[in-house]
């Protein structure tokens, strides 16, 4: 490929595309406030496990006005069937929290279109995104932020702890950025983003579906964006047999067949292994 | 030692931690008043000047000169698969030091090659750097440094987060490593030391090489120094066999006093130069 940046620059606009078909006309919303963070919860039938990640949501919201940081939760309820909307309903009146927004789609978009939308309604510029199964470790939370306002990285990624029937299994997104990456993914979309720039980039790519993440971390490193590990524990990663992971796990194969030719011929390989992932933490600064 | 000649050499391509050491050795040699020179492997060595050679770490691929004496220094954990390893490198070696904190004389296999033990204890550098350290309020209540590979260390990591959650935790990939790299560069654990108030090293089942190291760095940076590994090093203060115990201790102990009592026992057992010319004079 001659010029590699025309064909993102083409893939772009299709993404934009995608963007425009299914949320709405707007461009790509900027100069959103950036002294604060969306926590936003994408939900589908998770009703049994909303609660906890409400519950570590509510709490970083107090966290995060010690720490002189403004917040909200949002959280979209993706046309569920099990009855999550009573559920998000009674949370709201329960809570009767005006940092707790909830919205209702009536047609069920998928994840990827899901975070899409997150991007753009988000009131602030950095999102956490807490899927509606994981749990955040609330007081950590301002410390992430710090660390993408610091930074000015796309990509803020910490320690997930995984839980799998109730015990502990490993350790997730617990690497800075590396050649690895174009193998398998190892940073989980469970971390912080900068709305602007992926907005800029076109959002997450609705074909890849539960591989969204990965790709959109591949999209970001050949776009030479700023990926940055922080060495703190962000939160409680689980996997439950129905899950995201589950349904990823079956698909592997074929997830890793696309994503690798695509970034194959698109540069991934020419990575500079020193330089695709950085680590930071605020009391340390950078880390080599 | 006063009137040797010595050249301390370190690999070009091996662990920063080896290297770290061998500025340590080097500087050692010097407060004694030796002429000595620290050499990176890649560095040519003419073999007239050459009458004692240190190489730190294992240099393998590299061409020594000749010397009066070939000393090998190692610091790290020498079971049986490492040494089969190093066994062609230590054959040309007139002597090899283990430098660390539990002497491994009856793991090491290559009786042709005599064993000598250091203890790693300061240099007068850092003595003097010690006295000044007065450990103060910190900014990360715990810091934890190691590989993942299992359940183990996740687990490790949910035990402090549930103790404190604001702490530092590197533990990136084990398979991700290239072999024999370091989580970190010195610089970096030096940096987490001077902020936390507990400096925890992971070794699990083995010791992780210049495992001493980690020591001094938490105690030159104000830490108490916390080793948690599967054997409890006796009469080493700080080392830990599980993370509860280690937790238990966090919870519940003073660590001014935890400090203390890891420094008194770090100093009390004299300078490095001390055991370097004794070790010296041995072989």
């Amino acid at each position: 490929v001659s010029d590699p940046g025309a064909t993102f620059r083409s893939l772009n606009r299709i993404e934009s595309g995608v963007l425009a078909d299914h949320l709405s006309s707007k461009l790509p919303v900027q100069n959103k406030a950036a002294d604060g963070i969306t926590i936003f919860t994408p939900s589908w039938n998770h009703r049994l496990y909303l609660p906890r990640a409400l519950r570590s949501a509510l709490s970083a919201l107090d966290h995060l006005a010690k720490t002189g940081f403004d917040a909200e939760i949002l959280v979209v309820d993706d046309a569920s069937r099990d009855g999550s909307q009573k559920l998000l309903r009674s949370v709201r009146v329960l809570y009767d929290e005006p940092r707790l927004k909830v919205l209702f789609l009536n047609r069920n978009l998928g994840l990827p279109r899901l975070r899409n939308l997150g991007l753009r309604e988000s009131r602030f510029r950095y999102v956490c995104w807490l899927d509606a199964d994981n749990e955040l470790i609330p007081e950590n939370l301002p410390l992430f932020l710090q660390s993408i306002v610091d930074t000015g990285a796309t990509v803020v990624h910490g320690n997930l702890i995984a839980k799998r029937e109730g015990r502990i299994f490993n350790l997730k997104s617990n690497t800075a950025a590396n050649m690895h990456l174009s193998a398998d993914n190892q940073i989980d979309a469970f971390a912080l983003f900068d709305t602007e720039r992926l907005l800029r980039l076109g959002g997450y790519h609705p074909w890849f579906y539960s591989g969204s993440d990965w790709e959109m971390i591949l999209h970001l490193i050949s776009e030479e964006e700023k990926i940055v590990f922080v060495p703190a524990v962000l939160g409680y990663y689980y996997l439950n047999r129905g899950s995201m992971f589950w349904e990823a796990k079956q698909n592997r194969e074929n997830l890793k067949f696309l994503t690798r030719r695509m970034y194959a011929q698109t540069g991934t390989r020419e990575w500079d292994p020193e330089k695709v992932g950085l680590t930071y933490h605020p009391e340390v600064g950078y880390i080599d | 030692l006063s009137e040797r000649t010595a050249i301390v050499v370190y690999s070009e391509r091996g662990s920063l931690l080896y290297r770290e050491l061998a500025r340590r050795i080097h500087a050692t040699l010097i407060e004694d008043g030796s002429v000595a020179e620290l050499r990176s492997s890649l560095e040519p060595i003419r073999h007239e000047e050459v009458s004692l050679l240190l190489v730190i770490g294992p240099c393998s691929g590299t061409k020594l000169p000749p010397a009066h004496r070939r000393i090998i220094v190692l610091s790290e954990a020498l079971d049986s698969i490492r040494q089969n390893g190093l066994r062609k490198a230590l054959s040309s070696f007139d002597a090899a030091f283990d430098i660390g904190f539990v002497p491994q004389k009856e793991r090491y296999l290559l009786p042709d090659v005599p064993y000598c033990f250091i203890p790693d204890v300061p240099t007068m550098n850092e003595l003097s750097a010690l006295a000044r350290v007065r450990p103060s309020e910190r900014s990360l209540p715990w810091a934890l440094f190691g590989l993942h590979r299992d359940a183990a260390e996740a687990t490790l990591v949910h035990e402090l987060v549930q103790l404190d959650p604001g702490g530092f935790a590197y533990m990136p990939q084990a398979q991700l490593l290239r072999k024999g790299a370091e989580t970190a560069k010195p610089a970096t654990f030096a940096a987490v030391a001077s902020k936390a108030r507990y400096y925890i090293w992971h070794c699990g089942s083995g010791s992780a090489p210049c495992e001493s190291a980690h020591y001094r760095r938490a105690l030159l940076g104000g830490a108490v120094p916390c080793r948690l590994g599967d054997e409890v090093l006796t009469g080493i203060p700080g080392s830990y066999s599980s993370v509860q115990e280690l937790c238990a201790e966090m919870r519940n102990g003073d660590p001014y006093k935890l400090y203390e009592t890891a420094l008194n026992f770090y100093i009390s057992r004299g300078s490095l130069s001390e055991h370097l010319e004794k070790a010296l004079a041995s072989v």
